[in-house]
C-alpha cells in the first residue's frame, strides 16, 4: 500500500472513531459509564500512532534516493588552480545516471591560503598534507563510505591546524631573535 | 660513518629503514607502510628535518597527479642516509648480541 492508500485508510479509520465516540453515546443513550468510551479510544490512539509511526517511516523510505558518489576518477581534474572533483550519481538500483555534480576538492581554501607561505613551508610542508587528504578523500568517494569522507575531511583539516600553528610559533620566534640580534 | 654524522632519532631511522625498502616514496605512502609507527601530522616535517640533516634527498614529481592536483614531493635516501642506515644495522647487530636494541 502506497503513503496516499494509508493515509486514506487513517482518514476513513480515525473518522468512524470519531463518529463513534460522537454519535454512539447518543444512539446508546447517554450514559454517565465512561468505560463505553474505552474501546473507540484505545482503538484510536493505536490505529492513530501505528498510522502515523507509518506514514512518517514510509515517507522516509519513498523520498527520492540521495545520490551516491561513485567513480569520482573517470572525471577528476585540475581546472586552473582548483582540483574539481566531477562526481557522478548513482541510481538507487546502482545503475550510474548521467547525472553529475561538481565538488570542491577538500582543502581547496586551505590551499589558496598556503600559497601565501614562504615556498619551501608551502610545497613540502602544507601542499603534502592538502594532497594526503585529497588522496584519501578520492579513496573514500571511490568506496562510497560517507563517514570516510568526513573523517579525512576532518582530520586533514586537523593536521593542517597542528602543522600550522607551530609553524607561525617557530616562525615568529625566529624573526624575534634576528631582531632581537639587530638591537645594539 | 663521518665521525660528525647526525645521529637519527628512532623515527627518522624508522623513515630511513621504510625508504631504503621501498625506494623513492613520498610521505603518505611512507605513513601507510609504517603501519601507524609514522604519523600523518608529523611525517613531512621530520622529513624536512632530515633533509636539512642531509639523510634524505627529495624532487618533485614531473607529472602531477590529476585527481590530486598538488605536485608530490617524492623523497629518496641521500648517500649519506644509506651509510647511516648500514651503521644502524650494524649497531644493532652488535646491541642485539647483548640483548638490547637501538633503532
Amino acid at each position: 500500500m502506497g503513503v496516499n492508500g494509508k493515509l486514506a485508510t487513517a482518514l476513513v479509520l480515525s473518522a468512524a472513531l470519531i463518529s463513534l465516540y460522537i454519535v454512539g453515546p447518543g444512539m446508546l443513550g447517554r450514559s454517565s459509564d465512561w468505560s463505553i468510551y474505552i474501546v473507540p479510544v484505545v482503538i484510536g490512539t493505536f490505529a492513530a500512532m501505528t498510522t502515523l509511526t507509518d506514514l512518517i517511516f514510509s515517507r522516509r523510505r519513498d523520498r527520492p534516493p540521495r545520490p551516491e558518489i561513485t567513480w569520482p576518477k573517470e572525471a577528476a581534474r585540475t581546472w586552473g588552480n582548483y582540483a574539481v572533483l566531477i562526481l557522478r550519481a548513482a541510481r538507487a538500483n546502482g545503475d550510474i545516471s548521467s547525472r553529475s555534480h561538481f565538488e570542491r576538492a577538500p582543502g581547496t581554501v586551505a590551499e589558496t591560503i598556503v600559497r601565501w607561505l614562504p615556498g619551501k613551508a608551502s610545497q613540502q610542508v602544507f601542499g603534502q598534507i592538502i594532497a594526503d587528504m585529497r588522496e584519501e578523500y578520492i579513496e573514500a568517494v571511490a568506496s562510497g563510505n560517507r563517514r570516510r569522507q568526513r573523517i579525512v575531511w576532518m582530520r586533514g583539516h586537523l593536521h593542517l591546524v597542528l602543522a600550522f600553528v607551530p609553524y607561525v610559533c617557530s616562525v615568529a620566534i625566529k624573526r624575534a631573535l634576528e631582531i632581537w640580534k639587530l638591537v645594539p | 660513518v663521518e665521525p660528525n654524522a647526525p645521529f637519527p632519532s628512532a623515527i627518522e631511522a624508522k623513515i630511513l629503514r621504510l625508504l631504503v625498502s621501498k625506494g623513492e616514496s613520498y610521505g603518505l605512502a611512507l605513513v601507510k607502510a609504517s603501519d601507524g609507527a609514522l604519523k600523518r601530522g608529523t611525517i613531512y616535517v621530520t622529513l624536512g628535518r632530515m633533509e636539512e640533516k642531509g639523510l634524505v634527498e627529495s624532487h618533485q614529481e614531473e607529472n602531477t597527479d590529476q585527481y590530486i592536483g598538488i605536485p608530490r614531493r617524492l623523497y629518496k635516501v641521500s648517500a649519506l642516509g644509506l651509510r647511516v642506515h648500514d651503521a644502524i644495522i650494524a649497531g644493532n647487530l652488535v646491541l642485539q648480541r647483548g640483548g638490547l636494541a637501538w633503532a
